[in-house]
């Protein structure tokens, strides 16, 4: 089930997150709201209202943590919602797809280079939520609690600014270094204007690739609206 | 018989297990980390350290910048009249210094880099701006000093932590920069840790590093976690290794030094 903080709706918390999470689900089963930048308006609250009248007597309005109405927005029989589940899991295709479209392109490019190359590069993350980042953070898998895989638009759909890119024969395992693989991928990052996390000192992270570079990520974070 | 018995005790026990009475000027009190490094920089030049009030004692966490302290009340008077010509507000604080504390070691609780971190940093939290301290075996300690290292354009956004080795006589070391340094573990005058190099898809990946008491650095051992030492001369840990479907498989390695 989607995470929610507090309740979203009529007389409810409405944090822009959790207005903006609803909303997307809301959309994904077919209730036109236009983009509101995470403020729950009156075409939010009439489609909360239709979606309970499908299965509750007397529609609250309010859609809740935990409640039922949120099962029923995500659940599987309910919702055929394009961006759940894993998204380390999803296709290549869907991985692009989560990507901002200018890094798409590049990204496009990037595998092409590395496919001519001999290479099977292989699309291991586009984007991912900020409830899986806040996940790998707390438990010590991640250095930073929000970074540009997260980036989303105002929606709440994907619009990832990185992208983890390894070879799928080997991972990151030695092989990965040993066949030239991360240098290849450095190389055709660089030949793009991306940013290559294997760049770095302090921290490497030498699958990863991003269109801008670190010192844009409070831009980016505010953009998504988070 | 028991008081005796007590008194032969403290005396086997090393002399910083005891409070000790020291007097602090304080310039400046704030409950924030960042609220104290930007009182420090704008009143103190380098000069002083923080304290946290709890290694004072006291059941509130507060921070007070402490440009001077003194181990009499006639050199804390002397002291607060030198201060107070360049910070008016100053005052003398009685502080039974907590045994192991950072104040203890005279180790600054927060580093005046922390005031230069930029508004727009997303990922510090107050835990990443206050250096902390461990307790080793045998009275030995390690001091996480965390700090500023300004550049954006870092991965981290300048996140650094030191790595500082204090000695039973309050000798100290400076190791090395770390990332996340965990899992100490020492042995025969020798020192282990791990410390996070690098991110591999839903893992981070560690180093070990192995160092002497005296400071010198012996062993590295890249993609590995968990050390422990077994004889005189050799390290075990698990070696990391992250394939294409993101699963981290660990295996025990062996390592001599």
């Amino acid at each position: 089930m989607v995470h929610l903080v507090d309740s979203v709706g009529e007389n409810g918390k409405n944090h822009a997150l959790d207005v903006l999470r609803v909303q997307s689900l809301l959309r994904s089963k077919g209730y036109r709201i236009p983009p509101g930048g995470g403020i729950c308006g009156n075409d939010t609250l009439t489609a909360i209202n239709q979606f309970q009248a499908s299965f509750l007597p007397q529609p609250t309005g309010l859609i809740e943590p935990y409640s039922l109405s949120l099962l029923k927005l995500t659940d599987d029989i309910h919702v055929d919602y394009e961006w759940s589940g894993d998204s380390s899991k999803w296709s290549q295709e869907q991985k692009l797809k989560s990507l901002n479209t200018e890094f798409k392109f590049k990204v496009v490019a990037l595998l092409s280079k590395l496919q001519e190359s001999g290479f099977l590069p292989f699309i291991f993350y586009g984007w991912r939520s900020v409830a899986v980042q806040s996940i790998l953070y707390s438990s010590g898998r991640s250095q930073v609690k929000f970074s540009f895989h997260n980036a989303q638009r105002e929606d709440g759909t994907p619009n990832s600014y990185a992208a983890d890119i390894i070879d799928s024969r080997f991972g990151w395992t030695h092989q990965a270094e040993t066949s030239g693989f991360w240098s290849a991928l450095g190389s055709a990052a660089n030949t793009h204007g991306l940013v290559w996390g294997g760049n770095w000192s302090s921290f490497r992270d030498v699958a990863h690739v991003q269109l801008l570079p670190n010192s844009l990520l409070y831009n980016v974070k505010q953009e998504s609206g988070l | 018989m028991k008081l005796n018995l007590l008194v032969m005790l403290m005396l086997l026990h090393p002399i910083s297990v005891y409070a000790e009475d020291i007097w602090l000027i304080v310039g400046a009190s704030d409950p924030t980390p960042t609220g104290i490094a930007h009182k420090w920089k704008v009143l103190g030049n380098d000069s002083g350290i923080v304290v946290k009030s709890s290694d004072c004692g006291d059941s509130k966490d507060v921070f007070a910048w402490v440009p001077k302290l003194a181990t009499s009340i006639e050199r804390a008077r002397s002291s607060l009249r030198a201060v107070k010509r360049s910070v008016q507000d100053a005052y003398v604080k009685k502080c039974r210094v907590q045994p192991r504390s950072l104040l203890a070691f005279r180790e600054t609780a927060v580093d005046i880099s922390i005031a230069d971190i930029p508004a727009t940093a997303v990922n510090w939290e107050d835990a990443d701006r206050v250096t902390t301290v461990q307790p080793l075996k045998n009275s030995w300690h390690i001091v996480i000093s965390r700090y500023y290292e300004g550049d954006l354009e870092d991965p981290l956004e300048g996140r650094r932590e030191r790595v500082i080795l204090v000695g039973e006589g309050g000798e100290r070391h400076s190791l090395e920069q770390c990332v996340e340094p965990g899992m100490f573990a020492t042995d025969e005058g020798m020192l282990a840790f791990q410390c996070t190099v690098a991110q591999a898809g839903d893992e981070v990946l560690h180093n070990v590093v192995v160092y002497t008491m005296g400071g010198q650095k012996t062993k590295e051992v890249m993609h590995c976690r968990n050390p422990a030492f077994r004889g005189k001369r050799t390290i075990i840990c698990e070696s990391e290794v992250v394939g294409a479907d993101g699963v981290l498989k660990l295996q025990k390695v062996k390592r001599n030094f």
